[in-house]
């Protein structure tokens, strides 16, 4: 009974299970949602637990999940809080916001998106609301963009007003909020900034959502070879995953298939590829409401 | 570190690693949701003690070894699962269901001797046969000494081996069908 220990160890080799698809869209997906919960650095509890509250709220609608998880990985990707004394100053000369009173609401609108955050956490003070501004650096097509945390459960108390026109993001696209008079709780409101250049954004969105390089662009499965040239001619620089080099690289083989891809700055991309094409692929129309 | 930089190490990490740990918790688990727990559980635990994970190669060992631990608690009751984690259990059913191979007829017999094992035998056959492991990276896993996994190995072996004699499995016949899968130097 003397067997080859290398034998038995292909025997045992040979029963193993099948190791799954490696990284996914889903998989993508996981990586934001966990950096948007309770970061390991220490900081403000307040925000962890907002975050987590409003993720837990909201991740039981599958539709707005990858919203959700975005806009929560922007809250705990930014690196700094508005000073939290900034209400006590007086009210600057031009506002930055446009606040308006409509019945028992507050109607708010991002006038000047440069201002300093302070400035607008100050306006909102003024007015006895509890209000947390930060930017996030983020594509120049969500550059005054607003999201918001209001620490409700259904986040229900602070309600976003949508841009005109159509809209095909997952978030909606909401330019300002309403807020009720009465409103005693702590908000976090998200001011979209552009992000400067070689900046990377504090959410990232897909590229072929609208306003990024690939918007009605079909490229889900198409070779490297295939979308090196569209990346080119759209000034897109790009760097490349997949499941099985496992780590990000300047470069692919050009007859393996694209899955997904991401913008994480200004003109750079980061594409997911793999040596087969993706079995579920996103419907092409996900974010193009006119594929051609 | 600034969270950014956190930020970017957990992604490196994420990427680098999440096929091979997603391996790991689809061949000790019975149902695709449950991989997805672990997985999601594991990753999240990595992200949380970002400062203990190792740098380079030996980052795969650590989260082998919190996955290993979250499997061994099982799934908590109170955690409920995300709808994210939900989907990617779902996917990963629907990859089941594609990719799903007739049974080799001719293994039936090693997977039946294979079950017959122990856990932690089966444990440390698994490390070297399915994840490529040496007994240093075993070591590291379980969080036992070199020596300490070179017997346990040694002994699994032994184990397996007379399984495999006693259900008439003529371990050098496979011995040479068998493609050369196993990476690792044991």
């Amino acid at each position: 009974m003397t067997h080859d220990r290398d034998d038995l160890h292909r025997l045992v080799a040979g029963i193993a299970p099948d190791p799954g698809p490696g990284v996914t869209p889903a998989a993508m997906e996981l990586l934001e949602e966990i950096v948007s919960g309770p970061a390991p650095a220490t900081h403000c509890p307040r925000v962890t637990e907002a975050v987590a509250g409003v993720a837990r709220t909201l991740v039981r609608s599958p539709r707005m999940l990858p919203v959700i998880v975005s806009l929560t990985a922007v809250l705990l990707a930014v690196g700094w809080l508005v000073p939290g004394a900034a209400g006590l100053g007086p009210a600057p000369a031009a506002a930055a916001l446009d606040i308006r009173r409509e019945g028992d609401h507050y109607v708010v609108m991002v006038r000047d998106l440069f201002a300093d955050p302070a400035t607008y956490q100050r306006e909102l003070h003024d007015r006895g609301l509890d209000v947390e501004v930060r930017l996030v650096p983020t594509a120049a097509g969500s550059a005054g963009r607003a999201l918001y945390l209001d620490g409700t459960r259904d986040h229900s108390a602070i309600t976003t007003i949508e841009a005109p026109g159509e809209c095909v993001r997952f978030a909606g696209c909401p330019i300002g909020f309403r807020i009720p008079v009465g409103f005693r709780g702590h908000a976090t409101v998200l001011i979209g900034r552009a992000a400067r250049p070689g900046e990377r954004y504090g959410l990232l969105e897909a590229i072929d959502m609208e306003g990024q390089p690939f918007h009605c662009v079909d490229y889900v499965n198409k070779t490297v070879a295939e979308i090196l040239p569209l990346l080119r001619e759209r000034g897109v620089r790009a760097e490349f995953t997949s499941y099985v080099t496992k780590s990000t690289r300047s470069s692919a083989p050009a007859d393996w298939y694209v899955h997904e891809g991401v913008m994480v700055a200004d003109g750079q991309a980061l594409m997911l590829v793999n040596p087969t094409p993706n079995p579920q692929p996103r419907p092409r129309n996900a974010f193009c409401a006119d594929p051609h | 570190m600034a969270r950014s930089d956190l930020r970017r190490r957990f992604e490196e990490i994420y990427l680098a690693h999440y096929a091979d740990l997603l391996g790991y918790v689809r061949r000790r688990t019975e149902s695709p949701e449950d991989a997805a727990d672990a997985l999601a559980e594991t990753f999240a635990t990595a992200w949380r003690r970002i400062a203990d994970v190792p740098a380079g190669p030996s980052a795969r060992l650590w989260l082998y070894g919190v996955a290993r631990r979250v499997l061994a608690n099982g799934r908590r009751a109170e955690t409920r699962r995300s709808a994210l984690v939900e989907r990617l259990g779902a996917e990963l059913g629907q990859w089941d269901e594609r990719d799903r191979k007739p049974d080799h007829e001719d293994l039936d017999a090693v997977r039946a001797a294979f079950l017959r094992l122990g856990p932690d035998d089966r444990e440390v056959l698994a490390l070297v046969s399915w994840e490529g492991l040496g007994s240093a990276e075993i070591a590291a896993v379980l969080g036992c000494s070199r020596g300490a996994a070179r017997l346990r190995l040694h002994r699994a072996r032994k184990r397996l081996a007379k399984e495999l004699s006693s259900a008439g499995v003529d371990v050098a016949r496979y011995g040479v069908r068998m493609p050369a899968l196993a990476g690792g130097e044991a």
